[in-house]
């Protein structure tokens, strides 16, 4: 059954299929910030919260009833002048968990999410001096790896770039040509771009779609070079892009420009592409009637691979589709401002 | 040692074992709070940052009366005391 993880400003939800729309439960950690979800390779629901007052956790639980939370987890150490804000994402690649975080950094699990540690050769990369945040924090917020070669590894850092690794993580090279840079550094210039979200195409893993503040792209090489795809997008930009593996459909949620970041006219539509990003259109019927100005943060869509795809906005609905795109619904419910929508089960 | 109540905020109580008073022993606030530390271990990141020092928006009593620095923490307990963990009146 699919089990899917809403995170609010304002706790975490969790939506299991009933009849032709979902049961809602939750609130679970009401007050704190819930910034992401994951599994642990021993099959634990993990669920990132943070706090503006008390600092950021991964707490852990069998059955999403009963939670406790990670003493040992992601932490800059003592006297370090790094802080360690939130957890932006949580990626299995293969039996090592990998946490992103804000202020920007990675950090592993080798033992199911028990104890982690920082990953140095990312953590203290040469360019690091010269990493600045984007609008929403300096943040190591999306993981990626090839499922037939582990040691081949993805990043998305804003307002740094995308990553590379392909040692398993001992060295990382910055993996941008191609896309405009959103803050160009003049000293380091592979650096200086605000990646918002990547998701690779799971049966080729050098094929991977880019969210980014400065548009839609697209790779074929793994990153060496990319190429801008836009064509019947009303406005490049955006945060989350997510594909669907039954269909191959890509889905974004455009908006008009960095300076507005609302739907363009309020218009509120998932576009959609079925050729692989070379051409878009508004995704099926079912999209709010009325004006919609709120948006879709970067981790608040996602998919269940079998035509399922689901997403919150900063307004607190929660939209979804099950046939692919082709027929969009929305939940009676509304929620606090929505971080992240994960799909836990599929 | 004096036994003392450390008092913590719901927000905090609910990803500890779900009290909002832990009875601890200790000779001083630190102490106090390295004594609940040892009970819920989890709650050390909550109120210290990595810095070594309380949080910026965690505001920290002992008897009612604002314990600033590592001078404050060091101040000394006496039985019957509550050691009180708030969040921080901060922003509007």
């Amino acid at each position: 059954m699919v089990t899917i993880g809403v995170g609010t400003e304002k706790g975490a939800f969790f939506l299991r299929p009933e009849g032709a729309s979902f049961a809602m439960e939750g609130p679970v950690q009401p007050g704190w910030r819930v910034t992401t979800f994951g599994r642990a390779p021993g099959g634990d629901y993990l669920l990132a919260a943070a706090s503006g007052w008390f600092g950021a956790a991964i707490h852990r639980s069998p059955d999403l009833v009963s939670w406790e939370q990670v003493v040992h987890g992601p932490a800059w150490p003592e006297g370090s002048d790094r802080k360690l804000n939130s957890v932006w994402t949580i990626a299995g690649v293969g039996s090592v968990l990998y946490a992103g975080v804000d202020e920007a950094g990675l950090f592993r699990s080798d033992d199911d999410g028990t104890t982690w540690t920082g990953v140095e050769s990312f953590n203290e990369h040469r360019t690091r001096p010269a990493w600045q945040p984007g609008a929403g924090g300096l943040a190591a917020h999306r993981i990626l790896a090839d499922p037939a070669d582990l040691a081949r590894m993805w990043v998305g850092v804003s307002a740094v770039g995308v990553f590379r690794s392909d040692d398993a993580g001992a060295t990382w090279v910055p993996r941008n040509a191609g896309v405009e840079p959103a803050a160009p550094d003049e000293e380091i210039p592979e650096i200086g771009y605000c990646v918002h979200r990547i998701v690779a195409d799971p049966g080729d893993a050098d094929r991977i779609w880019r969210q980014d503040h400065r548009g839609v792209y697209r790779t074929d090489d793994g990153g060496d070079h990319w190429e801008r795809i836009e064509k019947g997008l009303p406005a490049g930009f955006g945060f989350p892009i997510v594909h669907d593996a039954i269909s191959g459909a890509l889905f974004v949620v455009p908006q008009e420009s960095d300076e507005h970041r609302m739907p363009v006219n309020g218009e509120f539509r998932v576009f959609r592409s079925t050729d692989g990003g070379d051409s878009w259109h508004p995704s099926g019927s079912g999209h709010p009637e009325g004006l919609m100005y709120a948006g879709v943060l970067r981790d608040a869509m996602d998919t269940d691979g079998a035509g399922g795809v689901y997403l919150g906005t900063t307004a607190g609905t929660v939209h979804f589709t099950r046939d692919g795109g082709d027929t969009w619904r929305a939940l009676p419910d509304v929620l606090p401002r929505i971080n992240s929508v994960v799909v836990l089960d599929a | 040692m004096p036994s003392v109540t450390v008092r913590i905020p719901a927000v905090l109580a609910q990803v500890g074992d779900g009290r909002t008073a832990i009875p601890v022993e200790a000779g001083t606030v630190g102490g106090a709070l390295e004594a609940l530390f040892a009970v819920l271990p989890q709650l050390r990141v909550h109120v210290f940052d990595e810095s070594g020092g309380i949080r910026p928006h965690v505001a920290l009593f002992h008897e009612g009366r604002t314990v600033r620095g590592v001078a404050g923490l060091a101040g000394p307990v006496a039985h019957g005391d509550v050691v009180t963990v708030l969040q921080a009146v901060s922003g509007g």
